[in-house]
């Protein structure tokens, strides 16, 4: 029983950390209709800014703060530099993903240039655990459940309270229309950015508190993150989350009988099945968002 | 004169569909225009409001030129647009819906929202419920509540009666009547030519591109030549 509670303590940290990602791409996929395919280098951006700014004797807090910050800028900046002139020549999405997989290893081959190759970990004071119902949790992943849940009551109360966040869902909606209202879009694009880039960020801030810091983690949750995306319905941002969760527990839970080695094959076997089953998603496809 | 259309060329890529169009709105007019598919009907309102450059002539509202002024520039100057389909956000509320139509006049969300319930009774009871969820007859009342929320001087509709039950079709152009015996110049563009014709003061009918007739409506419902060609006989 024990056990079981530590992997469903474990799911639900790891599956916040997906979710986080998923809601970004999955935003940024019902906006500008394609896969970010780097978004997973702001994940790992949002890890590497906090650990150089740790190295600067700064504050975990702060550091997290200072990086999501700069994931943001960075986001936007390559919106102006890549996306925007590509949109503005109304290529088709699967040159936008094209574009995305080059940002991606260029992201990853600076990175790898200014950081090295080699595995590195936040400087954290050793944590005692605390016992709940069996499982051992630290209250550092506490406060990263509670922030992964904080952050996203936030982004839908921003999305459904605010003009800015409706004219979001709106242009996510229909496009054009948004257009016909006089909805900005590039104003709204930028917003986008923003928060899909800040949520990837904390995202990545979270794994690297959680397990390590590597040049190439950003792949890996990418692809969980897809997964997320595609059971909760590409576009839609509950989904992603929900679907988030319910890969990081099934991959968890799935330890119970299998060694971890086989930890990402649960993951990926539950997408093909997704795909082969039920291609528009648990919770469908794009009717409800926010 | 409060819209102005002189020699106007516009099309989509290589192609042009527009070959010289000409055509005038006035203040407190219905205008319509008809004709065969592809004939660019639709082209001309995407061309007026900012959706598609004009390639040549020139497009002035009030005397000013607006050709290939932005769309959110054309809401400013009172210029509102109804597309044939897919004019709303259907995961949005219908109050949602209302309030983008006021995006880039948050002040008049408010009482524009209020004027649309008096116009559009039937929404007041569907303000919670997302767009995507109305019958479609509910679905063209919204869409055209929104264009109102800014009240507009001028609304151009794309195909009002399409996708309507004849019923429908009916509330709809008696709405039409309705703005526009209150000051909004229309300008209509329609397949169905007979209903058009019967609702506007004057129409145009455009076919392979420039116009062919342009009279007052009553004249063209009459002329035998019209008859034969665009209303079947």
């Amino acid at each position: 029983m024990a056990i079981i509670a530590q992997f469903i303590v474990n799911g639900i940290i790891a599956g916040s950390t997906y979710a986080l990602v998923a809601i970004g791409l999955t935003m940024i996929f019902g906006i500008l209709g394609f896969i970010n395919f780097s978004h997973g280098e702001l994940v790992m951006l949002g890890a590497y800014f906090t650990f150089a700014f740790m190295a600067f004797g700064i504050n975990l807090p702060l550091a997290a703060l200072l990086s999501i910050i700069l994931v943001a800028i960075v986001a936007v900046i390559i919106d102006i530099a890549v996306y925007k002139p590509l949109r503005k020549k109304e290529v088709d999405s699967l040159s936008l993903l094209i574009a995305s997989i080059g940002v991606s290893i260029i992201l990853q081959s600076l990175a790898q240039l200014y950081w090295g190759h080699d595995i590195k970990v936040f400087n954290l004071p050793a944590a005692t655990p605390i016992e709940i119902f069996g499982a051992n949790i630290t209250p550092i992943q506490i406060i990263m459940i509670i922030i992964s849940a904080a952050s996203m009551v936030l982004l839908f109360a921003f999305l459904n309270m605010t003009r800015i966040g409706t004219a979001l869902r709106a242009t996510s909606d229909n496009r054009d229309m948004a257009q016909i209202v006089g909805i900005d879009n590039d104003r709204v694009i930028m917003v986008l950015w923003v928060i899909g880039a800040a949520f990837a960020a904390i995202g990545g801030i979270l794994i690297g508190i959680n397990t390590n810091l590597q040049i190439g983690m950003g792949l890996m949750i990418l692809l969980k993150a897809l997964t997320a995306i595609i059971m909760g319905g590409v576009g839609n941002i509950r989904g992603a989350l929900i679907g988030g969760i319910v890969i990081g527990l099934a991959e968890n839970l799935a330890l119970i009988e299998l060694t971890p080695q086989y930890r990402d094959m649960v993951a990926f076997t539950l997408m093909i099945l997704l795909l082969l089953f039920k291609p528009e998603g648990i919770f469908g496809k794009k009717e409800r968002i926010g | 004169m409060l819209l102005e259309i002189k020699d106007l060329v516009a099309g989509y890529g290589n192609l042009d569909i527009l070959h010289g169009v000409n055509m005038e709105v006035d203040k407190n007019e219905v205008v319509c225009i008809i004709g065969p598919n592809g004939g660019g009907k639709s082209t001309v309102l995407k061309t007026i409001y900012g959706l598609l450059k004009p390639r040549a002539g020139s497009i002035l509202f009030r005397g000013d030129d607006i050709g290939g002024v932005e769309s959110h520039r054309l809401l400013r100057r009172g210029i509102s647009f109804v597309p044939q389909d897919k004019n709303v956000f259907p995961s949005l509320t219908v109050k949602e819906n209302l309030a983008m139509g006021a995006y880039t006049r948050p002040d008049m969300e408010e009482e524009g929202t209020e004027n649309v319930l008096l116009r559009f009774p039937s929404l007041k009871e569907k303000m919670n419920i997302r767009a995507g969820y109305l019958s479609g007859g509910e679905r063209k009342m919204l869409a055209i509540g929104m264009t109102l929320m800014l009240e507009p001087d001028m609304i151009l509709m794309d195909e009002p009666s399409m996708g309507l039950s004849p019923r429908f079709v009916e509330i709809v152009f008696n709405k039409i009547d309705e703005i526009s015996s209150e000051g909004t110049s229309i300008l209509i563009v329609e397949q169905n030519a007979y209903k058009a014709l019967r609702t506007s003061d004057r129409g145009y009918v455009l076919d392979l591109g420039i116009n062919r007739f342009q009279d007052e409506s009553v004249k063209l419902l009459n002329n035998p030549d019209i008859r034969k060609l665009y209303l079947g006989g």
